[in-house]
């Protein structure tokens, strides 16, 4: 018999430590719940009384019809890209240090696709037709029309909803049979039926990992699809500002970066609840401070591009919406939207010792969904604001309701997580065997 | 042997292993037994690298991955030029069936179709693979592999297994015998 593998004798220590947080509940925890369900309900309350009252309960008005419920629809994609991006790129390209990290981001991508739908419901207005917008034989001879980009991003989203649901349920089968095996109550017999028979014989590990294998490439194309078709909902309009070629880049990249910083602040705060100081390394977070450099100089790259070629046109239309964000109207959340997504992050990410510093990096993670929500409202607000008739301009910004509702949307995504993080495993447990195996063996 | 296996006891025999024990040879004995790779199968807590059983891949993966993807791109064809000759929407400039949004729908459409069929082939797979006497042993997870051989109702064969697999170094061994939905398990 030769040396036994460590890291089949730290398995036993693996599986306890990446369950706990399934089997311990702290008062904080509870009170964390309570405070989400308040704002939650304050939120419903919110909606139900624009649901009552009509639409007109927020500021939108012409020629300012799309406002802060776009701008969010926009921005919760964005961050939905976090885990599709980490986990299907880095799967992709066998980064090994992907492991520990996947699961979080994974579990933001599915979370923020929910709320997400949500936006499209409270722009709807009348929210009891909306199955008006489903394509099926009806009485009332309507049918979506597929010409519209908006359909195409329906499409697109359902698939991407559908995907990552099956991408992160997947790698969680074997995780489930831990779980089954491990946890009592309830919860044992929704695991049971998760975990689908799952006993690790090694056909189903073929089987699990060829489906993973062929599913990889696929999301990581519906990714791309999918935002790019979000950014061709404003450019293939006529409206200025909108009708570029750079926007379904553009659009990408800008997720991935709110996407990345949203996964940094996850990391920091779920290591720091949770002590998983053993899993998720300084070297974590230096690799994705990394990454979040690049998507910064990339994402500033275009923005200076569009920009530019937007002021060296001089065309009329187009140039008064640049004036009003550098000295109009918007100039101070533009400026300040630049510094947050672009100058913040450059002048903080170029430094190697400023990358393995776990707080800052949540810090700029915070101030970058910061900037790309403002920046999500700057792309929407302002081109609608300056139609080519300068007698129609105006000016917008949410109503109480609207920043009501927004509030209670993002305690629901928060609530969501919470409650996500006490069903599944925050780390994935055979993957981070896998790799733990693999280091070894390197 | 009775010929209605479907009343008579089955027997499945599996030995628990420390990973740093080398399993070829032990296959080879239990071969030599007569026994099957079809009835035999390795449990572990990690896909192990190298694939030890020979057992045949009935449909791969990935062709039901394909037919998914064209029948997604036919379901966009149907809902993006279909729809669109059945009820013709006049638009002035603009073609009752455009090109590049049949493309994109039909693109998002395969996409679906392809994963959603693999997900479900996989699930099946998964659920329904040769499992009959396997169960999940909770002791894998906490870092042994298993080892499961069917016998059907041959006792004397199970128990010589049953010996194999503690001469070969197995941990523990057990023989679950199973009469309908009644396991018994018998431990050395």
């Amino acid at each position: 018999m030769t040396d036994r593998p460590t890291v089949w004798e730290e398995m036993p220590r693996i599986n306890r430590d990446l369950l706990s947080p399934l089997q311990t509940t702290t008062w904080t925890y509870y009170l964390w719940v309570g405070v989400l369900s308040c704002f939650v309900a304050a939120g419903a309350g919110a909606w139900t009384y624009q649901i009552q009252t009509g639409i007109g309960q927020t500021d939108l008005h012409h020629p300012i019809f799309w406002g802060s419920y776009i701008a969010s629809f926009v921005y919760w994609i964005g961050v939905s890209h976090s885990g599709t991006f980490i986990s299907g790129v880095l799967r992709l390209t066998n980064a090994e240090w992907r492991r520990p990290v996947t699961r979080i981001a994974e579990l933001m991508t599915v979370v923020a696709l929910l709320v997400t739908a949500l936006f499209v419901f409270y722009h709807l207005g009348r929210v009891w037709r909306f199955y008006y917008l489903i394509p099926y034989p009806n009485q009332r001879e309507l049918w979506p029309n597929f010409r519209s980009p908006l359909m195409w991003d329906a499409t697109a989203i359902f698939t991407y909803a559908t995907a990552s649901t099956i991408y992160i349920y997947l790698p969680l089968i074997p995780d489930f049979a831990l779980a089954r095996d491990r946890i009592h109550g309830w919860r044992k017999t929704v695991y049971r039926w998760l975990a689908i028979g799952w006993h690790g014989s090694q056909a189903q590990w073929r089987t699990l990992e060829t489906a993973i294998r062929i599913i990889t490439p696929l999301i990581v194309m519906v990714m791309i699809s999918v935002h790019s078709i979000v950014g061709f909902d404003f450019s293939m309009a006529l409206v200025p500002a909108w009708h570029s070629t750079i926007f379904a880049p553009y659009f990408v990249v800008g997720a991935v970066h709110s996407g990345l910083a949203m996964v940094l602040i996850g990391l920091y705060v779920l290591r720091k609840v949770y002590h998983l100081h053993n899993y998720v390394r300084t070297e974590h977070f230096e690799k994705l401070g990394k990454l979040l450099l690049v998507t910064t100089l990339v994402l500033a790259y275009m923005y200076f591009a569009e920009q530019l070629t937007i002021w060296y046109g001089k065309v009329p239309d187009h140039i008064a919406v640049q004036n009003s964000l550098l000295y109009g109207s918007y100039a101070v959340p533009f400026w300040f939207m630049v510094s947050c997504i672009y100058v913040v992050p450059l002048l903080t990410l170029v430094w190697p010792r400023f990358r393995q510093w776990p707080v800052g990096l949540m810090m700029v993670g915070l101030i970058i969904n910061l900037g790309m929500y403002i920046e999500r409202m700057l792309i929407i607000v302002p081109p609608l604001a300056h139609p080519r008739l300068s007698f129609q301009w105006d000016e917008y910004f949410p109503s109480l309701i609207e920043l009501a509702i927004l509030v209670g949307t993002l305690a629901l995504a928060l609530l969501l997580y919470s409650l996500a993080v006490k069903f599944v495993p925050v780390i994935s447990i055979w993957e981070e065997k896998l790799g733990k195996k693999h280091a070894q063996e390197h | 042997m009775p010929k209605n296996t479907e009343t008579a006891d089955r027997q499945v025999v599996l030995g628990l292993f420390d990973p740093a024990i080398a399993l070829p040879p032990v296959l080879d004995q239990i071969r030599r037994q007569g026994i099957p790779d079809i009835l035999m199968e390795i449990l572990s807590p990690l896909p192990l690298e190298s694939s030890l059983l020979n057992k045949p891949v009935r449909i791969p993966l990935h062709r039901l991955t394909i037919i998914g993807g064209i029948v997604g791109i036919g379901i966009g064809l149907f809902f993006a030029a279909g729809t669109a000759l059945l009820y013709p929407l006049m638009t002035g400039g603009k073609p009752i069936v455009s090109i590049p949004v049949v493309g994109i729908i039909s693109y998002e459409t395969m996409m679906l179709m392809a994963i959603v069929v693999t997900f479900f082939a996989a699930a099946i797979k998964i659920a329904f693979v040769q499992q009959s006497g396997l169960r999940n042993d909770p002791r894998i997870d906490e870092g042994s592999v298993g080892l499961s051989i069917q016998v059907g109702n041959d006792t004397a064969k199970a128990h010589s297994i049953f010996r194999l697999l503690q001469k070969a170094g197995a941990s523990e061994v057990e023989i679950r015998t199973i009469a309908g939905n009644l396991r018994t398990v018998e431990r050395c």
